[in-house]
């Protein structure tokens, strides 16, 4: 702190006043909001009747929201493993001493994670399409045409059909995440461990994984709040199809304001996703951090 | 005599590498239209005669055998070199290494891949599409970019003004908020710090999309909707929190006593901020720079649900109509993802080693 000056009190203010009002006017008001209109039945034009707590009755015995809010459950398990994961092993594949064009792995890698989702989801509808998809090509081509099919309408596996995307866009992102967090140890670290005749996995998890705890504290953060909020994938692939198969939160209360026009149960369902994004985050990092101290212990 | 291990692999390499530009240059030969009627001719059966149309000479049936066996020999290629590979690190180290580069190769190929089959894709007639997804055009063309260019329909060239000009003013307020409110968070003791402090670390942990419903709300109660000014607000504050942060962490590492010394110099407040703090802060505020360029032009949910005016629309939203519209025009859906992305992938390859320093500065420390 800066004791040894003091600039005048309205300097400071009139500094702070455009931010800060911008600020609490976008996302405090609208929260607020939010939570008194979550108490209305508010349907198509402006008549807005106050009716107690029927809206939260009526999110609890929603099904689809409930299934919505479990593919978001799926879409964070499904990235924990498939981005952290992946992006951990392909670390250690990139770190091995025979490995070459490291630089190129790493900007080719990171590339998917700087294109919008939308054209991303855009992509991969190519992708998976039943007739001029390159995944029914591949599957012609190695000789397994019995095996194609109008993939986007796979009632059973959808939530894995979108849900690779999503993987396969920021693996490069949490590798290099990861990469750089490996990279800040202590070459001696590893040399001792060689000596000791630590093989390459017993390294990687014994060593490594414990060195980088807080950098994977914080890819698993990422992670789980940035898989809570799924939109624009599946937005742009399914609208959430076929039927509901394939709903998340954010899109089902997207379709609920603006395609049923409810703004009042659209409402409700904003702060029960502020409300379950934000235990659902809280959890996930108690649950880390329990998990971690057992082990060193 | 004892083989040297290192010749061995050099002319291993040599042979695998030899067989791969082989086996693309015959792959190369066989996509054009002129070889593929050529091959067709010594195949297919003249109905009054019973003979196939053509009888191939000597050097044709040659060429005919590369041709169709280029995939085999891509293959070979690849296999010599990873023997090569294995001769030369002995066979432990060399099984290791080929596994370790293939593994990273394709995942790379798979990274760059859609990239490079949209750019060549997006340069064929949707009729040779259709019939050939994959192939090489034999005959580039700009037709694609040309109509979705000159109809007025599809708006994008609008698109992308509206996109650039929302993306550089997000920028340039958040740049200046993130400075101005991160050097007072930091620097400054009065009473409402810790509380502001608290507020903007709120910010960061709100999930924003439980706003997007409330937002458009708020924004039409007071007429603020479908503006061009309109996505500077949740743009903004969404990205302020984490530049405040960022803005903050660096300014603490700046010696004090610089400040003291210029107060003591007759320097204003003002006076220090701007001409003593503000060139030290560069490079946080670079890095802001870099992390909300990418997040500014690819946004697309809030733009989604607070623009209504086609005329205002950001480039996600004005690609979504070719979702629905031309669902099955692929290579123009392509030439648009192109047109709208080039500035963005432009801006990545030449400056990619500070993008992805900055996006992994901002992801850890924020």
């Amino acid at each position: 702190m800066l004791d040894s000056i003091k600039p005048k009190k309205w300097v400071i203010y009139l500094y702070l006043i455009i931010p800060v009002a911008a600020f609490v006017f976008t996302v405090f008001v609208p929260l607020l909001t939010a939570l008194v209109y979550s108490f209305f039945e508010w349907k198509n034009g402006p008549v807005k009747t106050f009716n107690g707590i029927a809206n939260y009755q009526q999110l609890i015995a929603d099904t689809t929201f409930w299934q919505a809010f479990g593919n978001n459950i799926y879409l964070v398990i499904a990235c924990l493993i498939g981005q952290i994961g992946i992006a951990f092993l392909l670390v250690l594949l990139v770190n091995a001493r025979t490995t070459k064009l490291k630089s190129v792995h790493r900007t080719f890698g990171f590339f998917p994670s700087t294109i919008s989702a939308v054209c991303i989801g855009m992509i991969w509808t190519m992708v998976y399409h039943n007739k001029y998809g390159i995944l029914n090509w591949f599957l012609k081509t190695i000789g397994c045409p019995e095996l194609t099919q109008v993939w986007l309408n796979n009632t059973e596996h959808i939530m894995l059909i979108v849900s690779i995307p999503l993987i396969w866009q920021f693996i490069g992102y949490y590798m290099v995440i990861i990469f750089s967090a490996i990279a800040g140890i202590d070459s001696e670290v590893f040399e001792s461990a060689n000596i000791d005749g630590a093989n390459a996995w017993q390294t990687a998890m014994h060593i490594t994984l414990p060195l980088i705890k807080n950098t994977m504290l914080v890819c698993i953060t990422l992670c789980v709040a940035g898989n809570m909020k799924a939109f624009d994938n599946i937005y742009t692939m399914t609208k959430g199809g076929p039927g509901t198969a394939s709903m998340v939160m954010a899109m089902y209360g997207y379709k609920i304001s603006f395609e049923q026009s409810n703004l009042g149960y659209g409402s409700t369902i904003s702060v029960a996703i502020f409300v379950l994004s934000l235990l659902v985050i809280g959890g996930s990092q108690w649950l880390v951090k329990r998990v971690t101290a057992k082990v060193e212990v | 005599m004892k083989i040297n291990t290192k010749t061995l692999a050099r002319v291993l390499t040599s042979i695998g590498l030899a067989l791969i530009v082989i086996a693309l240059a015959f792959a190369f030969v066989g996509s054009f239209e002129g070889y593929k009627d050529m091959a067709e001719s010594f195949t297919k059966i003249d109905k009054a005669t019973g003979e196939p149309l053509a009888k191939p000479t000597q050097w044709q049936s040659v060429l005919v055998w590369f041709v169709s066996n280029s995939g085999m020999m891509l293959l070979a290629g690849l296999v010599v070199i990873a023997a090569a590979v294995i001769v030369r690190l002995g066979l432990k180290d060399g099984v290791i290494s080929v596994f370790n580069n293939s593994v990273l190769g394709i995942f790379s190929a798979t990274c760059i891949f859609p990239l490079v089959w949209m750019f060549y894709s997006s340069l064929k007639e949707k009729r040779v599409f259709n019939a050939d997804i994959m192939g090489l055009p034999t005959e580039p063309t700009l037709i694609n970019y040309e109509r979705i260019l000159t109809n007025k329909d599809y708006h994008l060239a609008e698109s992308m003004w509206n996109s650039m000009r929302t993306t550089a003013l997000s920028i340039f307020l958040i740049v200046l908020f993130s400075f101005i409110v991160g050097y007072i968070l930091s620097r400054v003791r009065f009473k409402g710090n810790r509380p502001l402090y608290l507020m903007f670390l709120m910010g960061m942990l709100i999930p924003i999309h439980s706003l997007l419903v409330p937002i458009y709300v708020v924004f039409k109660d007071c007429g603020l909707n479908d503006k061009w000014f309109t996505l500077l607000f949740p743009y903004v504050s969404f990205g302020l929190p984490m530049g405040i942060f960022l803005v903050e962490g660096y300014v603490k590492g700046i010696p004090i006593s610089l400040e003291e010394a210029a107060a003591i110099d007759g320097s204003s407040f003002s006076n220090t901020l701007w001409r003593i703090i503000l060139p030290i802060c560069k490079p946080i505020l670079i890095t802001v720079a870099i992390i909300q360029v990418f997040s500014c032009w690819n946004e697309f949910s809030f733009a989604l649900v607070l623009m209504k005016s086609v005329s205002l629309q950001t480039v996600p939203l004005a690609l979504t109509q070719f979702k629905g519209q031309f669902a099955s025009d692929y290579p123009k859906q392509m030439a648009a993802m192109l047109l709208t992305m080039s500035p963005i992938v432009v801006l990545y390859f030449m400056f990619s080693k500070h993008i992805i320093k900055g996006m992994v500065a901002g992801a850890v420390k924020g």
